[in-house]
């Protein structure tokens, strides 16, 4: 966005009065001082003729007609910014309701982007005027200075000083030379002049930051709701598909292992099999679904979510969760799903023999901790899945660090905001 | 013995149900909701009542709720949960309203016909029935609790396979103990617990209960 980034290297500060950039910004300095002057002209005159006509009652539609103006104008702004700075300022009104004439009248009226344009558009004679001076000087010095040689042949009809009589060589020269530098110098001064009209443009014409970053953390949050809800689903589909279908293929082939006599040892031998591989998958598919969302989460939070957990690990987990009540769903499935993967990764790399788990809120923060005696060493590997579990504790404010000397132990800590 | 079945998944339902029949018992109804879940369990005081956990609208717990509000309305009604997670949570719930005829199990233990049969009777005649993983997370959860810390290492386990609603010689197969070890191992426990003598069946149910709720 910046005007300035693009006068780097030094052949493209050589070409700078020549750039299309240059004589846009030229272009656009000029019109801005053009243009402030008939809006405020325009505006003074509908204003001081609503104000006068205000006893006579069709004032009050007249000033609202300064308001049409002044969104206009605001309009033609963004264009011109665009057009020729490439300096495009998004901005949203309020919806005009289409209900109710009062009612439309109010929400134009009082919303808050056209009396930031009002402002503006009120700069915009000051701003316009500093700027035609600075357009003045960049283009008028160095045009003096590059002319001021033709008075060899040209006499001015004024006595000038002696150091301005132009009466060698050498001096036509160093003019013309100060009259190109001067010139350069007059592009840094135009391209200072548009960037300060651009930055005033973004405060005033641009959606404010707070307001940005209000819709920014708004749209985050229901993106992670929106995966989140979405996993829920896919472990409810799972359980009310092929978890069902295959709890009941499991029960059938039970019911016939146990009618099947030993007239056929082949085909006992073959169900026998089929019903030990279903009930496997049962128990598999069981571990996988808990794995995408597990029920007990929502039902009763991460107490209970977390004992469930501790109960499947194969190292030894002492959990302690001092915690009051239940968190946004967000906030509990992020924790569960970080101490989930952390046990994991114990019960794989760690070699530990005993694993604790603390979950305690404190200050605001709801912190989780899972530390091991194992081996140590770990790390937060880029694209593993405690790097996954970074981005989601990041997405939700919060942290989450390893702290793993080789020989152990090994700390994990998150914290996330909870109030 | 007379058997209500709860279960919302119709495929489901009708699996258990012929199993129940093939095993000899009774399937006096078949339902999909808690609310006639209740109604069936008042209308056919069944010995035992067989309950999905996750049922409509929600499928969170309803099935639970169902089930114990059936007990308070027919007390001499067993409760049988099936789910296809078991949490120690819902164990701790189940039990609140009394030790006796109360099970939870995971819903894969049906393929084991036979084995399943057994314990819906044994549930159903006043026993206590608990899945190994519920089993495995109470375990995980003991460290708070001091009183348990007392017990050995081998006097967990026989806990642990007791709240299972194993008999004394199952006990003595699993952990291959003779029965009388095992009958020693369970004396320790209940004076370590500090249970005073009394009929046997009601300290048992007594020391269970304290390992489950902790």
């Amino acid at each position: 966005m910046s005007i300035h980034s693009a006068a780097t290297s030094s052949s493209h500060v050589l070409r700078l009065p020549f750039s299309r950039r240059f004589w846009c910004s030229s272009v656009f300095l000029l019109t801005s001082f053009l243009l402030g002057l008939f809006w405020y002209s325009l505006l003074a005159t509908v204003l001081s003729l609503g104000e006068k006509l205000l006893i006579v009652g069709i004032g009050i539609p007249i000033l609202f007609l300064s308001l049409w103006i002044v969104k206009a104008a605001a309009r033609l702004e963004r264009w011109r910014l665009a057009l020729l700075l490439d300096f495009a300022i998004h901005s949203t009104y309020e919806p005009i309701p289409t209900d109710g004439w009062w009612h439309r009248v109010y929400v134009f009226a009082t919303d808050p982007t056209l009396w930031r344009d009002w402002l503006y558009v009120l700069l915009l004679l000051p701003l316009g005027t500093l700027e035609f001076a600075i357009f003045a000087v960049a283009f008028g010095a160095p045009l003096m200075l590059v002319a001021m040689p033709l008075s060899f042949w040209w006499r001015a009809p004024i006595e000038l000083p002696q150091f301005l009589v132009i009466d060698s060589w050498l001096k036509a020269l160093f003019l013309v030379i100060s009259g190109l530098v001067c010139l350069w110098i007059g592009t840094y001064l135009i391209s200072w002049a548009t960037t300060l009209h651009s930055a005033c443009a973004q405060r005033l014409l641009g959606i404010p930051l707070s307001v940005r970053v209000a819709a920014l953390v708004r749209s985050r949050t229901q993106a992670l709701e929106t995966a989140l809800s979405e996993r829920q689903r896919i472990a409810q589909d799972l359980h009310d598909g092929v978890q069902q279908h295959l709890l009941v293929l499991a029960m059938d082939l039970g019911l016939a292992r146990e009618k099947l006599g030993i007239e056929s040892e082949e085909a006992r031998k073959l169900i026998e099999d089929a019903h030990g591989r279903a009930k496997h998958l049962l128990a598999e598919m069981r571990d996988f679904v808990r794995g995408i969302y597990p029920a007990i989460l929502s039902d009763r939070g991460l107490d209970a979510a977390l004992s469930a957990l501790a109960g499947h690990s194969p190292v030894p987990v002492a959990v302690s969760v001092r915690i009051n009540g239940r968190y946004h769903a967000l906030i509990e499935a992020a924790a569960y799903f970080v101490v989930a993967e952390a046990l994991a990764n114990i019960a794989k790399h760690s070699d530990a023999s005993a694993a604790s788990v603390t979950l305690a809120q404190d200050q605001g923060m709801l912190r989780i901790e899972v530390t091991d005696n194992g081996r140590g060493g770990a790390t937060i590997i880029p694209g593993s899945g405690l790097a996954g579990l970074q981005n989601r504790l990041a997405a939700l404010e919060g942290t989450l660090t390893i702290s793993s000397p080789p020989g152990g132990p090994t700390y994990l800590k998150g914290a996330v905001p909870c109030v | 013995m007379r058997i209500v079945i709860a279960e919302d998944a119709a495929l489901v339902r009708e699996g258990l149900a012929r199993l129940l029949i093939d095993g000899g018992e009774d399937v006096v109804a078949r339902v999909a909701d808690g609310p006639s879940l209740i109604a069936a369990v008042e209308e056919h005081q069944p010995d035992i009542a067989i309950v999905d956990i996750r049922m409509p609208p929600h499928f969170r717990d309803e099935g639970l709720r169902a089930a114990l509000a059936a007990r308070h309305q027919v007390p001499t009604c067993a409760i049988l949960i099936l789910s296809h997670y078991v949490e120690e949570r819902y164990a701790g719930e189940l039990l609140e309203e009394g030790a006796q005829g109360v099970g939870y199990l995971l819903k894969e233990r049906v393929a084991d016909v036979s084995a399943f049969i057994q314990a819906v009777r044994q549930v159903a005649a006043g026993g206590m029935v608990f899945d190994p993983e519920v089993i495995a997370q109470l375990v995980s959860r003991r460290r708070k609790q001091d009183h348990l810390d007392a017990l050995s290492p081998r006097e967990g386990e026989v806990l642990a396979l007791m709240a299972e609603g194993r008999s004394n010689s199952a006990i003595g197969e699993q952990l291959t103990l003779s029965e009388g070890a095992v009958e020693k191992h369970i004396r320790n426990i209940f004076s370590k617990l500090g249970l005073p003598p009394s009929e046997a069946h009601h300290r048992r149910v007594l020391a269970v209960l304290l390992f489950l709720r902790g």
